[in-house]
Formats: C-alpha cells, structure tokens, sequence
C-alpha cells in the first residue's frame, strides 16, 4: 500500500514539470525567422493564387505553416532539417491518403490510423517531423477537393510545396552570417 | 571526478548559441554530465602508467643507512623513495611518513613534521639518535604499493586515493623498477 501510494504521488510530480524554458532568441534571429517564415509561405501561396486557384487544385495546406516554424524559427532542430522535412511529409501524405482509401467509410478510425501511423513511420525512418501529423490528418479531413486528388496529393500539394519552402529555406537562412542551413542532408 | 554545471551556467551556454535550441536545460546538463564523463572514462583508460612516470629515480637499498636516505631525499627535495634490492626487485618504500613513524617510537604517534619540530624541542635527548644505526630495510613500508607500466591513470587514481600514498613506483613486466608516479605526475598530464 506505502509503494502504491508512493508510485501515485511520484506520478502526479512527473506533472509539475522539473526544468525551465530554454532562453528566448535574440532579436537578429527572431528578424530572420520572421522573414524566412514570411518568404516562404508567400511563395507557395503566391503560386496557388497564380496557377492554382481556377483549377480544383491546391498548393497551399495548413501543415505548411507548422513547418514554417521549424524550418525558419528552429533551423538546428534535426526535426527541422531536409531530410525530416521532405521524408515527414511525405510518408505522413502517403499513409493519409491510405488510410482514408481504407477506411473512409469510418473517418474517425482514419483520421486516428493516419496520423498514429504516420508517427510511427517517421520515427522508424529518422524524418520525424510533427507538421507531417498534420499532412496525414489533412489528407483524410481535408473535404472532398483534397481526397478527390487520390494519390496525387503526396506530390501536389505536398511534394511541391515543400519543395519551394525548401528552397527558400536553403536561400535565406544562409543570408546571416552566424546562421546555416541545413545541419545534414541525410 | 565530475563537473556539474549549475542551471546558470547551462543557460548562458545556451544563449551564447545562435538559434533556437530545441531542450530543455535540464536535458542539455543531463547529456553534457553523461558526454564529460565518457570522455574523461576514455582518457582516463587511455593514459598508461609508462606515459606520466618520472623515469629518472633516486634509490635506496634495504641496507642503505636511513641517515644516507634522508640526505638523499634532502638533496634531490623528493619525499619518497623506492627501495630495490640487489636484483633489482622493489621490495618496499620509505617516505616523509615512514621517517616518522620511526621516530615516534612507542609514544604518541608523529602526525607531521612540525610534529617532529615539537618534539625536538622537547625532548631532551636527541630525537634522531633513534635513526643513526638503522636501514632503509628497518624502516621501509613493504610491501611496496607499486603500479605496472601498463596500469591506467584511473587505477593510479584510485590506488593513491585507495592507499592514500602520494607515489608509487612503476614496475615493468620483468618486476623491476621503470620509474615513479606521483601526485604531481598525474597533476601535470595533459589531457
């Protein structure tokens, strides 16, 4: 009973959190972040709003935006680099588009199976990228425009969006001196 | 040996990094601690006994008259030395120590030098007239705390902790004297 007890309260200590948050970045970097993040997404959406927008085809989705974050304002993270970016997403499309294939008729199941799925894979393969979460998520709730696109939603959006937020990526994170970008290729 | 860092120490590290760091401080001192300690393991097994030893040493023999040892120790400013018998083989060491457990006698036991300054202006009788007809065997610690040429920086450590000697003399695979490790040896390696 003691042991019980004491196991339950080591448990809810777990919860109280034992370190700090790391310090905040300085100015220059949150400057570079702003502006990598903003080019970045301007490109993609820019192309949508060009070529996209007449046709039922999409370029811009909203995992863009968590790989945004990562990949202009947290560029050393390995969550961050080429290899995660590019493998995450598309492994996480792949088993999206899958698993609404499947399972569509239960959309619950789908959406749970994807993303599990596609955090597993990820982990297996070292491109654990958490926005890929949501490109396996978008591929099974994303509505009839993005499921109707089958497997081709791994390559357009997907594939070329992040193709282009890569590139610019390569382009301004290494403007800065005191910045590089990527850590590693593979 | 370890070296922690404090919270603050992490943290600045941290700062002084360009960039978003994606840990927290508590698991970047966690890794360091862990990183330190292997390295130091690494060097520690790597750095032999052969590499640090003084190789030029001041012996006695058992049957070196102790007044002759401490006017070497004297002369050479060392405060210990080997005792190699004939064959070349240690058989012991005599020390600041070993000076003056033999001259406490059956009285309390001397501490220290200034210990034996007290008793000398205590004393009536000369203290050293103990000394004059005895050896280096006579007062040597045997057998001797000795170390192989091949032992580890971590196994001296631990021996001169262990025993709590300040040198050792260094033994090669044929059992004869190679050298002396020290304190200061061990202090002066470069890592």
């Amino acid at each position: 009973m003691v042991r019980e007890l004491f196991l339950l309260k080591n448990y809810f200590h777990k919860m109280k959190g034992t370190s700090q948050s790391p310090p905040r970045v300085d100015a220059t970097e949150i400057f570079w972040s702003l502006l990598g993040g903003c080019l970045g997404i301007a490109a993609v959406a820019f192309l949508q709003a060009q070529f996209f927008d007449e046709t039922q085809s999409v370029l811009v989705i909203g995992s863009f935006g968590a790989s945004a974050v990562l990949i202009y304002g947290a560029i050393k993270s390995p969550l961050a680099q080429p290899r995660n970016l590019i493998g995450g997403h598309l492994l996480s499309a792949l088993i999206g588009v899958l698993s609404f294939k499947l399972l569509h008729s239960q959309i619950w199941l789908a959406a749970a199976v994807a993303v599990a799925v596609s955090i597993a894979l990820m982990q297996a393969t070292k491109t654990l990228h958490p926005p890929g979460g949501a490109t396996a998520l978008i591929a099974v709730v994303g509505g009839p425009k993005i499921t109707g696109l089958g497997f081709f939603y791994c390559l357009c959006p997907v594939g070329a969006g992040v193709l282009i937020m890569l590139i610019v990526a390569l382009v301004v994170n290494n403007i800065p001196r005191h910045r590089k970008y990527p850590e590693y290729w593979l | 040996m370890t070296v922690e860092p404090t919270d603050e120490d992490i943290l600045e590290a941290m700062k002084a990094f360009h960039g978003y760091l994606d840990i927290t401080p508590a698991d970047l001192k966690e890794i360091y601690s862990k990183i330190y300690q292997q390295a130091l393991e690494r060097i520690f097994r790597k750095i032999k006994a052969q590499d640090i030893m003084t190789q030029e040493v001041f012996l006695v023999h058992p049957d070196t008259p102790v007044k002759e040892v401490a006017r070497l120790m004297s002369e050479k400013m060392v405060s210990g030395v080997p005792v190699v018998d004939r064959q070349g083989k240690v058989t012991g060491m005599v020390s600041e120590t070993d000076f003056l457990k033999a001259l406490s006698g059956e009285e309390t036991t001397l501490k220290n030098m200034m210990g034996l300054v007290a008793r000398c202006f205590a004393s009536e009788k000369e203290t050293t007239l103990k000394l004059l007809n005895i050896t280096a065997g006579d007062i040597m610690s045997s057998p001797a705390i000795a170390v192989h040429t091949e032992s580890t920086l971590k196994e001296i450590i631990e021996l001169f902790s262990c025993h709590r000697i300040n040198r050792a003399p260094v033994i090669d695979p044929a059992n004869r004297l190679a050298g002396i490790v020290s304190r200061a040896d061990v202090i002066k390696t470069q890592w």
